[in-house]
């Protein structure tokens, strides 16, 4: 098998074009060498930033909650009586700001897990090669056209450990447990918060240390 | 391996030609898709422009079906009447003709007639008028009798439907008689009117006999497709063309498309894949994709394709019995696929002209899916991947075909469905692509070593 680098759609080896996105896949094709650089034209595609690239993420493709309880939290969180709608009774804000050191997404739609380190801004949005719009969480193999997510979306920030949500002046706007963010204006972000990218959900894990 | 044109090849008049995706294939532990580009043409000195037509003119055995429920009423019947009217001129005195016209009822309205009296023929015609439901069965029985009855050795045998409706309940019995149909070299095409037509239907239809389906948008269209269609036929090089899939074990053919002359998708879900014909002057391209199981180091024969065809000979070919001496013959050609499987194969670019016919083909399959989605209730995905396809169809400059995929994206989004004349533009315009795609079989030499 391999994949549409673009979509991610899985495909027999051999398989020429990707009738997901119509991306042409001859540079998936590679399995046991690597390509040799003189290729005629291929299609430019989005590629993620090296450090983004780097780290493994993606693997566990159920929702933790059915997995197991939760993400590493501190036992009962005492703090927070507030329990998000539909979830499994997460509490916010049970995580101190300055402790978090790495956040994990977990987008509901297409139920993937997106590990992103804290060291870069990131943006998040859908890929538009011709636009040579390339965000680098690229929302698009999750439904993000259809829930109206915009090619630049919103970015996640990260200062002092902590981890704020900034909205580049989306189509749909950004929401955070249901209130609505004014485009770039960054605000906090806190373990099990509910995100909402147009109408596409993402939960926030904060991971402490 | 490339070329695969039998051993008597300077004396036979069909050559085939066959382009695989990639010379070697790989040894995985997993199935990969191998793509195959069939070119079936004239073998050097036969059927080339101005030679051919002097050979021998096929004598035409016609049969049109027509539909004349209420919805034909107006410049729709009139049309068609204008068309029919120009093909009855241009009919020759070898000619047969015969005409069905449908509605509830069928009625043969010109038993087959050889030569076609051409006042009493338009008389006829003449007499149509439109009213009354859409059941193509009956008609098709009736028209595919009068076939049978007007057949010759080396005619060409063809049936043409006009439809604007759906039939009802009767398509299963309709392509049973086609399949039946096929084997006896009639070809069944279909020009479907307006935007209510069923278009999976009539694909089939004429798919399985090795017939086009064509879209008809406007009234106006009629005259000139239905006069191109039998010009087409008329040219015919070879005809009742045909090709058995024989697989080793461990290899499935997936789909096989006809690109050129028309592109059309064929029925493979059975042996004989028929094809239709190859006017002169040109060739017929193929696009098998078949999955290959994996396979040790080594060659191994994956497949075998025998292409069957009728072909107006002179004096000299290798006569068979099979029709008037001297005047057709039934060729074969036998081409073995073999293939060598390696562990590590560099990664190669594949032949231009494979990527060039994929790439105009994945624009069609795009909406084909998108259509399977909708059909399967999965809008989401359905939009997602009509508006990927406009943006495709916008980046190659088809901004009139973009426009309606977004549309329909949009449509889809509210409503959950997809507007019949959005579905049939789409799927006949990328269609079209295909055929219209540049031709650069032409540079032959410039294709790929695969020895």
């Amino acid at each position: 098998m391999m994949t549409c680098p673009t979509c991610g759609e899985p495909y027999v080896y051999g398989t020429l074009f990707c009738l997901e996105c119509g991306a042409y896949l001859l540079e998936a094709q590679a399995i046991t060498t690597p390509p040799p650089q003189a290729m005629n034209t291929p299609i430019k595609r989005p590629t993620l930033p090296a450090w983004l690239q780097a780290i493994p993420d993606m693997p566990p493709l159920t929702e933790p909650e059915l997995a197991e309880p939760a993400p590493p939290l501190s036992p009962e969180p005492a703090l927070g009586n507030v329990t998000l709608r539909g979830s499994a009774g997460y509490a916010k804000g049970a995580t101190p700001a300055g402790a978090a050191r790495s956040v994990r997404l977990f987008i509901t739609s297409s139920r993937r897990m997106v590990t992103l380190p804290m060291t870069h801004e990131v943006r998040i949005g859908r890929t538009d090669p011709k636009r040579n719009i390339y965000p680098d969480l690229d929302l698009t193999a999750d439904g993000g056209l259809d829930a109206g997510v915009s090619r630049m979306h919103a970015a996640l920030q990260f200062q002092d450990g902590e981890v704020m949500i900034v909205d580049l002046g989306s189509s749909n706007g950004t929401r955070v447990n249901g209130v609505e963010l004014l485009p770039n204006r960054p605000q906090p972000l806190h373990d099990g918060d509910e995100l909402e990218l147009g109408a596409l959900q993402i939960r926030v894990y904060l991971d402490a240390v | 391996m490339g070329s695969c044109e039998s051993p008597l090849s300077s004396a036979y008049p069909l050559a085939v030609q066959l382009t695989p995706s990639r010379a070697t294939l790989a040894c995985l532990n997993a199935p990969q898709v191998l793509y195959v580009l069939a070119e079936i043409m004239p073998s050097q000195g036969m059927g080339g422009e101005g030679q051919g037509r002097g050979l021998a003119s096929w004598p035409l055995n016609l049969c049109l079906l027509i539909d004349r429920s209420t919805s034909m009423k107006g410049p729709r019947l009139t049309q068609v009447k204008a068309a029919v009217n120009r093909l009855i001129d241009a009919l020759g005195e070898a000619d047969t003709l015969s005409i069905v016209t449908f509605s509830d009822r069928a009625e043969v309205i010109l038993p087959a007639q050889r030569p076609v009296n051409k006042l009493i023929a338009k008389g006829k015609v003449q007499a149509v008028h439109a009213g009354g439901g859409t059941e193509i069965f009956q008609g098709l029985m009736y028209g595919l009798a009068e076939l049978y009855k007007g057949r010759e050795p080396h005619s060409i045998n063809h049936l043409i439907l006009l439809t604007d409706g759906r039939t009802y309940g009767d398509e299963e019995d309709c392509l049973a008689l086609a399949q039946e149909a096929a084997p006896d070299g009639i070809t069944i095409s279909a020009l479907g009117i307006g935007h209510e037509w069923n278009d999976d239907f009539l694909d089939r239809l004429a798919g399985i006999t090795g017939g086009v389906s064509v879209f008809i948008e406007a009234e106006e269209q009629i005259v000139r497709f239905l006069d191109e269609h039998v010009r087409i036929l008329d040219a015919a090089f070879a005809h009742h063309l045909r090709v058995q899939v024989y697989m080793q074990p461990g290899v499935e053919l997936k789909s096989v498309f006809k690109l050129v002359p028309s592109a059309q998708p064929l029925v493979s879900d059975r042996d004989t894949v028929h094809l239709g014909t190859v006017p002169y002057g040109q060739q017929m391209s193929l696009l098998f994709e078949f999955v290959v199981q994996p396979h040790p180091e080594g060659y191994h024969h994956l497949f075998d394709l025998r292409f069957s065809a009728h072909i107006p000979m002179a004096d000299q070919g290798p006569g068979t019995e099979d029709g008037e001496p001297g005047r057709t013959t039934s060729v074969q050609v036998v081409c073995d696929f073999a293939a060598p499987f390696a562990a590590n194969v560099p990664q190669e670019a594949p032949p231009p002209r494979i990527v060039a016919a994929l790439g105009q083909l994945s624009l069609y399959a795009m909406h084909e899916r998108a259509l399977h989605d909708v059909e399967h209730g999965q809008t989401t995905q359905a939009t997602r991947r009509l508006q990927a396809l406009a943006s495709r169809l916008d980046h190659l400059g088809q901004t009139g075909l973009a426009r309606t995929a977004l549309a329909e994206a949009d449509r889809l989004q509210r409503t959950g469905m997809l507007s019949e004349e959005g579905r049939k533009r789409l799927k006949y315009g990328t269609r079209a692509l295909i055929a219209a795609a540049p031709e650069e079989t032409s540079a032959r030499n410039g294709g790929p070593d695969t020895r």
